[in-house]
């Protein structure tokens, strides 16, 4: 103690020694040689010995290569209408794990609005709360605006105290944060505007974008484009580096396909269709072709029913949707299965009539499958006697024999008899011909004078036909999942002489009807075989065209001659509704035109038996105008009808005539004025009958028809009546929901020309009886312009010139005919 | 008598500090002036470096403020250098006196920064003036450190080699500093504490024979606190550096990766300066955990082994300058702050090339903090205060030698000429 209170002595310093400094010194040496240098080693191995892993991660990680989609080809019916088309949209994602999880439930109702409601503030809530996640899609398909919108809200700092919790702005520690993550990415949809409108042939596209059937497939490579890329540097936040040399490559967007169908005749063609399907209880779908026979243009390709390509996964036919939910399967539910998907493809999930999941999985997928499936390229029927055409030409053809060349029909002819090969074959109804020639064969359609016909081929000659006429190959059409045909060969035809029978009237082979409509075309067109086409060409963005798919013509058939006895003999089938003689095929009648055509009505003998015992049927119709120089061909197919009859000439003659009759007046097919009913006729009776059949008798007396209601129901209704006497052409009115007229105005025609004031009139859905010079002007009508009257009045126009060169005839003819439609109009 | 004590060890120690603070003239010769241009260029070099790789940082996470680290950083190096030259010329004998205050001043810091607002988990800022001015009390107690080891050496010179007076002693101030480190937690302090104490042990010779004893515990009390810790803080840190090549999610093994990447991505020449790519957010803490992965990515191996080598050479002119000191005390303050430069410079460096567990240390003159800058420049002054002494020494050695050779050779002349010469 005492020591500490004395002041301190000025303490000399302690001295270093020279131990300390060599130690420290020796420490130093050490540090640097050993301590540096391990780092200077350490930097060499990272640096210069071996870099290149981790600079590639590296590299890896700060490069972001974005790619830029390219937007998919649209493609264009023939008139320009725009039938499928991408749209570029923005998806929404988010990365929740990196998401305030306070906000969420704020954020999940304000986005939801943003969004229009497309999707619930619980499904976002639900997807934000996943924190162990870093990806989730929020929302799907949204156009810029509103992906804008939505960034800029999740891009919204919001003040968040210490915790990060929401708070003010003035509250203690606030700071704001950005609380959400969210990223947008540019997709592109694919739309169709008309919904299920030619979805056969279109065909749609998966969720990727790549097209799954139809021409979506087929031309995916053209329709798809060349994606872009973007290669640029960036930030650990995705965010492009302003001094980055991007690398950019442009996305070279998809070409667009011009086709060679014509909506206008699709839409006629899927309505009658349709409707047919409808009335005749047509089980397993049907197909209608319409096709330039000279150049292989599809004007139009009709499955119904079709898929709806914007929702190609939900199962279109309500019959088959009941079936599939029901559970029970009911032996209608099995039948329509069995007809739809195939026997052989049901036969274990129909086995115990129940439905288990496994099984609704797999029918599920048969049913999607099926609805997809274009029946015009992809699924095989019999042809059954429209293949006559093919045998009568290859025999002709062949110089084997004549049109001339008689054989006799007995009714019956009975290979083998009693042996287990027996087979027996006749003619339809088991009608006996007796002796014919060929354009009479072919019109009763006797299958015993083909059999003959082949048997003087022989299989060399026949097949050789057959493989000419293309029918043992696919006819190369631009749509995808084209079947081959099933048929026997030459080798088959000479072991087994039913093989060749069988295969000369149709029912050996199992074709397509592309298959059958191009051999039909060759047929008629001089022999030439096409190849039939959908897309006329394929443009790119800026309407350059790229690539022109021309006519194709693979080879000549037959000769020019032969094809000219044929049309012969098939417009006979047909007649002009002006003899009493039997023309099988007279339901496909139009009057004013030159229709040639062939029906077939094939039992399907590879299925079991319908309920009633018979057959399962196939029914197709070939119906070619003008057929003295023909253009187009009309060919339609019932898969599978139930009806009171099933005859084609009878179900689908007249249906091809129906189509006939609306498509020729708009394709302006040449009208032969001499099989043109002239002056008036006498409205049919069709109040009682479908509009289907109605149609037929008003086709032969050469009159149009319109329906106002739908068609699936009794005509109720018709204007003008049965037995008003109306100029031929004029347009009758049938009304299956109301007897009650529709009415529309008169157009004011005085001082037109007479030919334009026609036009206006037939726009207005009124007929026309013109008197007098169609070029000179309209010096009165008959009914008053301005005024309400039904549809389908007859309305006379005197024209000046008539007037001054034969005033007194027309005029009490014209007086006749008005009063006749006043009385009309005032009992109606 | 007690209160007398008490009142003599808390305050007498001011006016004796004031009494040595000042030069006497013979001991005050001129700073060394090589060792500030190195300084100053290694200084430059730091600012250069860190505004190139804070800028992207700034931008994105500072409202798109690119200066938002250079400018404070700049004006604490302006600051500290004048400073430097200013505590130059405190006699650095007299900072023996004001030990004590430091000591304590450093620990009630330290448990303010306990109470203070975390970041990332951690206790080790101390704010003053609401959040405007952040202080690292860390920074404070490693020159604290190497003043009480030093000072604690100094007053028991003679019995240094014993355990008592050697190791235990100097070393017992530091216990709950360390432990208040601990509790921040700030590892990478701790172990900075250790190296720099135990290399001050080695060089001055204090409980040598002890030293494997002192080491062993040392190294074994590094490594029971770092493996008893119960979260995986550390365990993660040290597994991170065995694996360096595989990706996981794992925060720290990311960054030793992100610091790889930007190691081997400079070359041999580097990007560049201002073209690093994985400063841009990439690698996580680019101004200051990181920061000589950008200089690696921006300036390669040729700017890296430059930047080793300029440090190489400041390390090497301060341990002369030590060594030159007047006396232990000086010695063993220079050799201190020396280490603590060494040391943090080989840490740094062997943590981003992951030659070293993943421990965040900043780069003396180069990393982003501005108490860390003005800590270190004070101890550059302290070690020029220490080379003024050292020179003057130096000089009047030279002198006296020359005087003396002087004599020799003129032994017999008149005797006014040396009386002359000796003034």
């Amino acid at each position: 103690m005492a020591k500490n209170q004395t002041p301190e002595p000025r303490r000399e310093p302690n001295q270093t020694s020279n131990g300390m400094r060599i130690r420290t010194l020796v420490l130093v040496a050490f540090f640097l040689i050993f301590g540096f240098g391990l780092l200077v080693y350490q930097l060499y191995a990272l640096q210069l010995r071996d870099p290149e892993s981790n600079r590639t991660k590296a590299m890896e990680q700060q490069l972001s290569d974005d790619v830029i989609p390219a937007t998919r080809g649209s493609i264009y019916s023939s008139t320009g209408k725009l039938l499928a088309k991408s749209s570029v949209v923005w998806n929404i994602t988010a990365d929740p794990s990196a998401c305030n999880q306070a906000f969420v439930d704020q954020a999940s109702e304000e986005i939801s609005q943003l969004l229009g409601g497309t999707v619930t503030a619980d499904s976002i809530r639900e997807k934000l709360s996943d924190t162990s996640s870093k990806y989730k899609v929020i929302a799907k398909g949204v156009d810029m605006p509103t992906a804008q919108a939505v960034m800029d809200y999740a891009n919204t700092k919001q003040w968040v105290d210490a915790d990060g919790n929401p708070t003010s702005a003035d509250a203690e520690g606030a700071d704001q944060e950005k609380v959400l993550y969210f990223y947008s990415e540019q997709a592109s949809t694919r739309e169709y505007p008309y919904g299920s409108f030619l979805s056969s042939v279109l065909g749609f596209c998966n969720s990727d974008g790549d097209g799954m059937y139809g021409l979506e497939k087929s031309y995916n490579e053209e329709l798809a484009g060349t994606d872009g890329r973007s290669i640029t540097t960036q930030n650990a936040f995705g965010y492009e580096l302003a001094d980055a040399d991007a690398n950019v490559h442009e996305a070279i967007n998809g070409y667009n396909l011009n086709l060679t169908i014509d909506d206008n005749i699709q839409l006629i063609v899927e309505q009658c269709l349709a409707d047919a399907i409808e009335e005749y209880n047509v089980k397993n779908r049907g197909a209608a072709i319409v096709m330039d026979v000279n150049t292989g243009e599809i004007l139009a390709m009709a499955t119904m029913d079709q898929f709806d390509p914007n929702d190609p996964y939900t199962i279109q036919d309500a019959e088959l949707a009941a079936v599939l939910d029901s559970g029970t399967l009911t032996p209608e539910g099995i039948d329509l299965l069995q007809s739809r998907l195939g026997e052989d493809a049901v036969a274990d999930i129909v086995a115990d009539g129940v439905i288990s999941d496994d099984e609704y999985t797999t029918l599920q997928g048969y049913i999607r499958e099926a609805q997809w499936k274009n029946k015009n390229v992809t699924e095989l029927y019999y042809p059954g006697s429209v293949f006559k055409l093919v045998t009568a030409s290859a025999a002709l053809d062949s110089g084997l024999m004549d049109a001339s060349q008689q054989y006799y029909c007995s009714g019956e002819m009975t290979l083998f008899p009693d042996t287990v090969w027996e087979t027996s074959y006749h003619c339809a109804e088991g009608k006996a011909h007796g002796w014919m020639d060929m354009a009479s064969a072919l019109n009763y359609s006797c299958n015993l004078y083909f059999i003959q016909a082949a048997e003087a081929m022989s299989p060399e000659f026949f097949y050789s036909y057959f493989q000419a006429f293309g029918l043992a190959e696919t006819t190369g059409i631009d749509l995808p999942y084209e079947s081959k045909g099933i048929s026997k060969t030459q080798a088959d035809m000479e072991k087994t002489a039913t093989d060749l029978y069988s295969s000369a009237f149709g029912q050996s082979q199992k074709l397509t009807t592309i298959q059958m409509a191009t051999a039909v075309a060759a047929v008629v067109n001089g022999g030439y075989l096409v190849t039939p086409h959908v897309v006329d060409t394929i443009t790119d963005e800026n309407g350059n065209v790229v690539q022109e798919i021309g006519t194709n013509i693979r080879r000549q058939v037959i000769s020019e001659e032969v094809s000219e006895q044929i049309r012969a003999m098939m417009e006979d089938n047909v007649g002009h509704n002006d003899d009493d003689a039997y023309h099988s095929c007279k339901n496909a009648y139009v009057a004013g035109y030159r229709i040639g055509g062939k029906s077939g009505t094939a039992e399907q003998l590879d299925r079991e038996l319908r309920s009633d015992g018979d057959y399962h049927k196939a029914i197709s119709f070939a119906g070619v105008l003008p057929i003295n120089d023909p253009e187009i061909l009309v060919f339609v197919m019932l898969d599978d009808p139930r009806w009171t009859y099933d005859y084609a000439s009878q179900l689908v003659a007249p249906l091809v005539g129906n189509i006939i009759s609306e498509i020729a007046p708009y394709l302006g097919i040449e009208r032969d004025e001499s099989y043109a009913p002239d002056g008036y006729v006498t409205v049919p009776n069709a109040v009682g009958t479908r509009w289907t059949s109605a149609q037929v008798a008003l086709n032969q007396l050469g009159l149009s028809h319109k329906l106002i209601g739908s068609s699936d129901s009794d005509i109720i209704y018709q204007y003008p009546y049965t037995g008003a006497k109306v100029p031929a052409g004029s347009t009758i009115y049938f009304y299956t929901e109301t007897d009650q007229d529709a009415m529309t105005t008169v157009p004011d025609v005085a001082g037109k020309t007479g030919s334009f004031a026609q036009q206006m009139l037939k726009a207005a859905g009124l007929n026309v009886d013109l008197q007098g010079d169609e070029n000179a002007r309209v010096s009165a009508q008959s009914a008053e312009a301005g005024s309400s009257v039904p549809y389908g009045t007859i309305v006379t126009l005197q024209t000046e010139a008539a007037e001054t060169q034969d005033a007194e005839t027309q005029d009490t003819e014209s007086q006749d005919t008005s009063s006749e439609t006043t009385d009309g109009s005032e009992a109606g | 008598m007690t209160l007398e004590r008490f009142l003599d060890a808390a305050l007498g120690n001011i006016p004796r500090f004031f009494k040595e603070a000042t030069f006497r003239k013979e001991e005050r010769g001129p700073i060394s002036w090589n060792f500030v241009l190195t300084l100053l260029v290694v200084l430059v070099y730091g600012l250069v470096m860190l505004f190139s790789a804070s800028y992207s940082t700034g931008y994105y996470r500072w409202n798109g403020d690119i200066y938002h680290f250079i400018r404070p950083q700049t004006a604490y190096a302006v600051v500290g250098f004048v400073a430097m030259l200013l505590i130059s010329n405190i006699n650095y004998r007299a900072l023996r006196h004001a030990y004590w205050y430091l000591y304590f001043l450093t620990l009630l810091l330290l448990v303010w920064a306990l109470f203070s607002e975390p970041q990332n988990g951690c206790h080790r800022w101390v704010y003053l003036f609401g959040n405007s001015g952040s202080l690292q009390p860390s920074e404070l107690s490693k020159f604290c450190t190497i003043l009480g080891f030093a000072c604690a050496a100094d007053d028991h010179y003679n019995q240094r080699k014993t355990l008592l007076y050697g190791a235990i002693r100097p070393l017992l101030p530091l216990v709950p500093v360390l432990y208040l480190l601990r509790l921040e937690p700030h590892n990478s302090a701790i172990i900075l504490l250790c190296l720099i104490v135990g290399t001050m042990m080695v060089a001055g010779g204090c409980g040598l024979r002890w030293l494997p004893l002192v080491g062993a515990a040392g190294v074994g009390g590094i490594l029971f606190m770092l493996l008893s810790q119960d979260d995986s803080y550390v365990a993660q840190r040290l597994g991170a550096w065995s694996v360096t090549s595989d990706g996981t999610s794992d925060d720290v093994l990311y960054q030793t990766q992100q610091s790889l990447y930007s190691i081997a991505s400079g070359g041999l020449t580097g990007l560049g300066i201002g073209n690093s790519r994985q400063k841009h957010l990439w690698l996580p803490e680019a101004t200051n955990d990181f920061i000589f992965s950008v200089l690696c990515e921006e300036l390669g191996f040729i700017g890296a082994v430059i930047c080793l080598g300029l440090f190489a050479a400041l390390i090497i002119q301060g341990i002369l300058i030590a060594l030159r000191a007047p006396d232990y005390l000086g010695c063993m303050m220079g050799i201190g702050i020396m280490a603590q430069i060494a040391w943090q410079v080989f840490c740094h460096v062997g943590v981003v090339t992951a030659t070293l567990p993943n421990t965040g240390i900043s780069l003396p003159f180069f990393s982003s903090g501005g108490t860390s800058l003005l800590m270190l420049m004070g101890e550059m002054g302290v070690l020029l205060s220490i080379s003024r002494a050292g020179n003057a020494r130096l000089a009047a050695q030279q002198r006296h030698q020359r005087a003396e050779l002087v004599r020799r050779m003129n032994a017999g002349q008149t005797v006014y000429r040396r009386r002359h010469s000796t003034v």
